[in-house]
């Protein structure tokens, strides 16, 4: 258990300076590893500020739901602190926090939050549900220091994978909470950075052969899309090009969305509340299947993806 | 005593609807929490129904003379019926402490003292309640407004969290809205002061009041439990304060941790509680009092609305609602059985011949009278 508390003063000439002091401690409950963080400095942690939380590499693995248990019933935190699982451990922390590299990235890292779809919070990472999945933003040290590489899926409460890239810009999609999408996408006419403005994603159950099927429609239009060859750029302007390229487009992100949809889509966790739609449409029925067994079979959901490049 | 208050039964409505919405902001939710919205929808109309049957006749009774007389103390079973409306009160207000200063350690670090926290409490309602009811109410509705605008703050502060799939599903919604009504079925104690106060509302009609009171608070606790569940999903189910978290995680644009701003809100809606009940028991005590100590029944409510606090403190939340519900229903129905039983003596008084002198006439009339 680590106690990172920022302190502000005054450097040379009177610039402010912000520095890190991490406090550290260990018990045998998480309770008591605090209590021992919170002894070893002489102020009184006032918790309401906290604003972020990151979880190691160990105790993502094996004690997540038990540490946001404990979070989220602590009174005097809030339930809007946002959530990470940190790839790191207590020595490789202390050595960042030593670099003294660590307080930007906090400070980076708060500063995100006010933006959509940058961060998780307690309250929404809801493990301790029956069949309940998570997805955790998963921190990782790189060169430009602590930065978000995917997010970590969780399934039984227990760890079970990672989602990257496109993937877990589809899943931030799809829990809400992101604004646009960028990625870049390999084409006929090369290499091209696009970003997906105004994604919406419909819901809706229509039935086949007398069993419900969830479609999932994503939605959204490219106005900005950009390449290293200028020539492209011009290219990828025509209004044939650009189509045929919605077309590309729309069908790339068609398969990662059902991948995306197949791999989430289980028993011991469903992070999208996809199964929620069944149950709206027919409560009854979703029970049943529920209990069955019946309602996690391939084919159950239906996505893919209308993109236009503009 | 002196009824020399008017109040408009606007004034009175919105104090009685300030009271119940409060119940919605400071309890401690807990076991209602954990009753999915949908259950709470069904189980809140139902008990509003149930609520509104049983209070009926006391509204209609509410108002006459023989009614107000017996508020004063006469007529038969009078003393009775204020036994009864203060024994009520008394635990509504001693409970009303309880829950303000628990609600106010909960969301405050720093707390005072229990005993100067209560003492404090007491003394600000005792002399809100001696300022009047006129006094009263008209501060209740400035509050009404601002407890409002809160309310819709933490709506919108939230509305950006709030997700369809958060909603759950129950297997039984009725099962368990029946199940919820069985053992969560009480009357609030202030829709009594709506009967109470109405020879003070000219014109009121305490029938239509009880409806639009009970209307507007179910309401507002639909909407509440629909958001904190749409925001919080079953997380908000394991909070014993949920609105309160909601108001915490809640943020517009720039603003955030308004929470402090909503709790003073909310505790000065629990002091306008606590002191309207006061006022109710200042109200029914007095008759009861002697003459000589008659001007202090406010004050002489601290020792009563103590007890009652201490009720709050040591006994059972089951046995406290059960108590509260049964002197609630007890008091509603006790000045209907007396009034229908003074009424039916007359009619056979007046069919054996018998007169009503004047004395006896006078002594229904006025309450200012002898």
């Amino acid at each position: 258990m680590g106690l990172a508390v920022l302190e502000e003063g005054e450097g040379e000439k009177g610039a402010q300076t912000t520095d890190l002091q991490l406090y550290t401690g260990s018990g045998d409950t998480l309770a008591q590893a605090l209590r021992q963080a919170e002894t070893s400095q002489t102020r009184r942690p006032f918790y309401a500020q906290n604003q972020l939380l990151w979880v190691g590499r160990q105790a993502a693995e094996q004690q997540l739901p038990e540490v946001l248990d404990y979070f989220a019933a602590e009174q005097a935190s809030r339930p809007n602190m946002a959530v990470y699982v940190a790839d790191l451990d207590l020595e490789e922390l202390e050595q960042l926090a030593g670099e003294k590299g660590l307080q930007e990235d906090i400070l980076r890292l708060e500063s995100s939050l006010s933006r959509a779809g940058s961060a998780r919070m307690i309250y929404e990472v809801q493990l301790d549900r029956q069949g309940a999945g998570g997805l955790v933003p998963l921190l990782e040290p790189g060169e430009l220091g602590l930065t978000v590489q995917g997010l970590a899926l969780y399934r039984s409460q227990a760890l079970s994978g990672l989602l990257e890239g496109q993937q877990a810009a589809l899943a931030g999609l799809l829990l809400g909470q992101k604004e646009s999408m960028e990625w870049i996408e390999e084409t006929d006419l090369g290499q091209l950075r696009l970003r997906l403005d105004s994604p919406t994603i419909q819901r809706q159950i229509c039935t086949e052969n007398g069993q419900p099927v969830l479609q999932l429609v994503l939605r959204g239009t490219v106005r900005d899309l950009s390449a290293a060859d200028p020539s492209l750029q011009q290219q990828a302007a025509g209004w044939q090009s650009r189509e045929e390229l919605s077309r590309q487009i729309s069908q790339s992100v068609t398969g990662q969305l059902q991948q995306l949809v197949d791999q989430c889509w289980q028993p011991e966790g469903d992070p999208f509340q996809l199964g929620w739609w069944f149950g709206a449409w027919d409560t009854r029925w979703y029970y049943d299947a529920l209990d069955s067994g019946s309602l996690y079979q391939p084919g159950r959901i239906e996505a893919w993806a209308e993109i236009r490049v503009m | 005593m002196g009824h020399k208050t008017i109040v408009s039964p606007r004034q009175l409505l919105w104090g009685v609807i300030l009271c119940l919405v409060c119940s919605s902001l400071i309890s401690p939710a807990a076991g209602a929490a954990r009753l999915p919205a949908w259950g709470r929808i069904l189980a809140a109309a139902a008990s509003a129904a149930l609520v509104w049957l049983l209070l009926l006749p006391f509204m209609a009774a509410s108002g006459r003379e023989r009614f107000v007389a017996m508020l004063a103390g006469y007529g038969r079973g009078g003393k009775v019926c204020l036994v009864l409306f203060s024994l009520c009160f008394a635990l509504a207000a001693g409970r009303g402490l309880e829950r303000t200063e628990t609600f106010y350690r909960y969301v405050s670090p720093d707390t005072l003292p229990l005993a100067v926290f209560v003492a404090l409490l007491l003394a600000i309602c005792l002399y809100a309640a001696r300022c009047g009811l006129e006094t009263l109410l008209r501060a209740g509705l400035a509050l009404l407004v601002l407890t409002a605008a809160s309310l819709a703050l933490v709506l919108a502060g939230n509305a950006g969290q709030m997700r369809l799939e958060n909603l759950q599903l129950p297997r039984q919604p009725l099962q368990l809205a029946w199940e919820s009504l069985a053992a969560g079925f009480s009357v609030a104690p202030e829709l009594l002061l709506l009967g109470i106060f109405a020879h003070s509302a000219p014109q009121s009609r305490p029938v239509s009041l009880l409806g639009r009171a009970l209307t507007a608070a179910v309401a507002v606790d639909l909407v509440l439990a629909c958001a904190v569940e749409l925001a919080l999903g079953q997380f908000g189910a394991l909070q014993v304060q949920p609105l309160h978290t909601l108001a915490r995680i809640g943020s517009l644009s720039v603003f955030r941790r308004l929470d402090a701003v909503h709790v003073s809100v909310w505790l000065l809606a629990a002091v306008f509680r606590t002191a309207l009940l006061c006022a109710g028991l200042g109200e029914t005590l007095r008759p009861l009092l002697p003459e000589k100590f008659r001007q202090l029944s406010v004050w002489l409510a601290a020792a009563p609305v103590l007890a009652g606090a201490a009720a709050g403190y040591f006994l059972p939340e089951w046995l406290l609602t059960a108590v509260q519900t049964a002197l609630v229903l007890a008091a509603a129905f006790a000045p209907v059985c007396f009034c229908k039983g003074g009424k039916d003596d007359g009619k056979k008084r007046a069919a054996a011949g018998g007169s009503s002198g004047p004395g006896r006439a006078h002594r229904l009339r006025g309450p200012g009278a002898g």
